[in-house]
């Protein structure tokens, strides 16, 4: 049943997120151009150049609009099919909460990671033509890299080690996206229980919930530093950098803890979502 | 024959409101029921309950003797008071939709009685009309081969025509070894075509029982013995 949840969530998705991707893409492409072009000294003039110009402020902004229509399209997607008339169709599917709650966090984090991918992809392809990069700059580049590794690998840095940062990197990315759309569908699912004024209640239940995790982590922050741990921490972590593995070693548990303080917080938030949905669902 | 729907002391409260107040009743397969009452009588409460749309405060509702989740919700057809397919969808991505999410629907049926009524699938719902969207809803529901079907105010606010579309549909289309509960209150337009009727009122069950009996005991139509039930 997920699996079909997922495509057809897909299908919802994709006639708002394919387009918008693909205008900024082409952005992008324009913004690049126009730098090439700017630099070539193409096109003397004024108005030609204002228009290259608008050209790369247009892609900025198209980066921006992306950005928002991705959190708009995971906040209103998530309401109005779960929470208005269309959740009388969806809550009567024979599928059960988790999945439905599933299905919403693993699309809108593909659509995140799609356009964070692009955004990066666009960006570097702006800086390289800002700076004139070449082929031999990349080149060089790639090799700089390779020899810092051979580097790393000499000091006693183990490939696994390496691959591990990386894979933690990558899920501390997807953990990200997985609990700031939750903290988004928590508050709805808080907002939908009362009777009347929902998107009232579900704006102040997002900013309750925000609060409530900042007091909790300055409380932990500030009981740990209180404490003895936070020196063991703190040596441990001394020690650890004083050699190129250790520094690996150090980024990994650094990763590593915060993706298990995300990891909480996302199942909490988890939690009071599929409570909130399976045993006070309100429709209106 | 075991009930398809049953219900034991079941309440439901919204806030101090008591929507429903310890009803009990019982409803077998085969059966096509009035749920008849007046408006904010609590019929539309009882229907999303047995949806899983919302959670009892007191007792329970069984479907096929389990509590309403996943698996109810596959042998349950479910026809809401309002409009809530999704706009930007055409007729044709529903089918797909209804093909995908349930085991028991017929396609080549909807897309018989879609032709009947000359409603193209390539059409976008929000472009229809209200009654032309609520026609997709009902053929849509009525298309598959459940064990319950559950219409809320089907035939609301719609013309007498399309008012005899409906509930010929109904009755053409529904499996005869389910149970069909129509909530109404507009009782003259579905007498016809009832075998029970339940009479609801305040959070209340007034009454349960065959349409023949009330003709035969009471000496007169169902519409004429709820006007007296329900006199103001």
């Amino acid at each position: 049943m997920l699996g079909h949840l997922i495509k057809h969530e897909f299908r919802a998705t994709g006639r708002r997120m394919l387009p918008t991707l693909g205008v900024l893409a082409l952005l992008g492409l324009l913004a690049n151009l126009s730098i090439r072009l700017l630099e070539s000294g193409f096109g003397d003039g004024t108005v030609l150049r204002i228009l290259l110009v608008l050209f790369v402020i247009a892609f900025f902004v198209g980066i921006t609009v992306a950005w928002i229509m991705t959190l708009v399209l995971m906040i209103s997607r998530f309401y109005r099919n779960l929470l208005q008339d269309e959740g009388y169709l969806m809550f009567t599917l024979p599928a059960n909460t988790h999945e439905l709650i599933w299905s919403k966090l693993i699309v809108s984090t593909v659509w995140f990671l799609l356009t964070g991918l692009l955004t990066g992809l666009l960006m570097f392809l702006t800086v390289a033509n800002l700076v004139n990069l070449s082929g031999d700059d990349l080149n060089v580049m790639f090799i700089g890299l390779g020899e810092a590794l051979d580097m790393l690998r000499d000091m006693g840095v183990t490939n696994s080690s390496l691959v591990l940062l990386l894979v933690e990197m990558l899920a501390a990315v997807v953990l990200g996206c997985l609990t700031t759309s939750l903290q988004f569908y928590a508050a709805m699912g808080l907002g939908q229980m009362s009777a009347t004024r929902k998107g009232l209640w579900s704006v102040l239940a997002f900013i309750g919930l925000s609060i409530a995790f900042q007091i909790i982590s300055s409380a932990l922050l500030g009981g740990l530093g209180n404490s003895d741990s936070i020196d063991l921490v703190i040596n441990s972590f001394e020690t650890m950098i004083q050699t190129a593995p250790g520094t690996v070693r150090a980024a990994n548990s650094g990763i590593g803890i915060t993706m298990l303080v995300e990891l909480l917080q996302g199942a909490v938030l988890y939690v009071i979502t599929a409570l909130s949905l399976s045993k006070k669902l309100n429709l209106a | 024959m075991s009930a398809i729907l049953e219900c034991r002391e079941l309440s439901k409260s919204f806030g101090g409101v008591k929507a429903l107040d310890g009803v009990n009743l019982s409803i077998e397969p085969g059966r096509v029921v009035g749920l008849l009452g007046p408006n904010g009588s609590g019929k539309t409460t009882l229907i999303k309950l047995a949806n899983g749309l919302l959670t009892p405060t007191g007792g329970e509702l069984l479907i096929a003797g389990q509590k309403p989740g996943a698996d109810t919700k596959a042998i349950v057809s479910y026809l809401p008071d309002r409009t809530y397919l999704p706009e930007w969808m055409s007729v044709r991505q529903m089918l797909d939709f209804f093909d995908d999410f349930y085991a028991d629907f017929q396609r080549e049926k909807a897309t018989e009685m879609l032709g009947r009524l000359s409603i193209d699938e390539r059409m976008r719902l929000g472009q229809m009309s209200k009654g032309t969207k609520e026609k997709v809803q009902l053929i849509l529901v009525m298309s598959r081969n459940a064990g319950l079907y559950l219409l809320d105010e089907p035939i609301g606010g719609v013309d007498p025509a399309t008012r005899d579309f409906i509930l010929d549909t109904i009755i053409r289309n529904y499996n005869p070894s389910a149970a069909v509960i129509i909530s109404t209150h507009l009782i003259a337009d579905v007498e016809a075509v009832l075998d029970e009727v339940i009479f609801i009122n305040s959070g209340h069950i007034v009454l349960q029982s065959a349409v023949d009996e009330i003709r035969e005991q009471q000496g007169k139509s169902v519409d004429a013995y709820f006007r007296e039930v329900f006199k103001c």
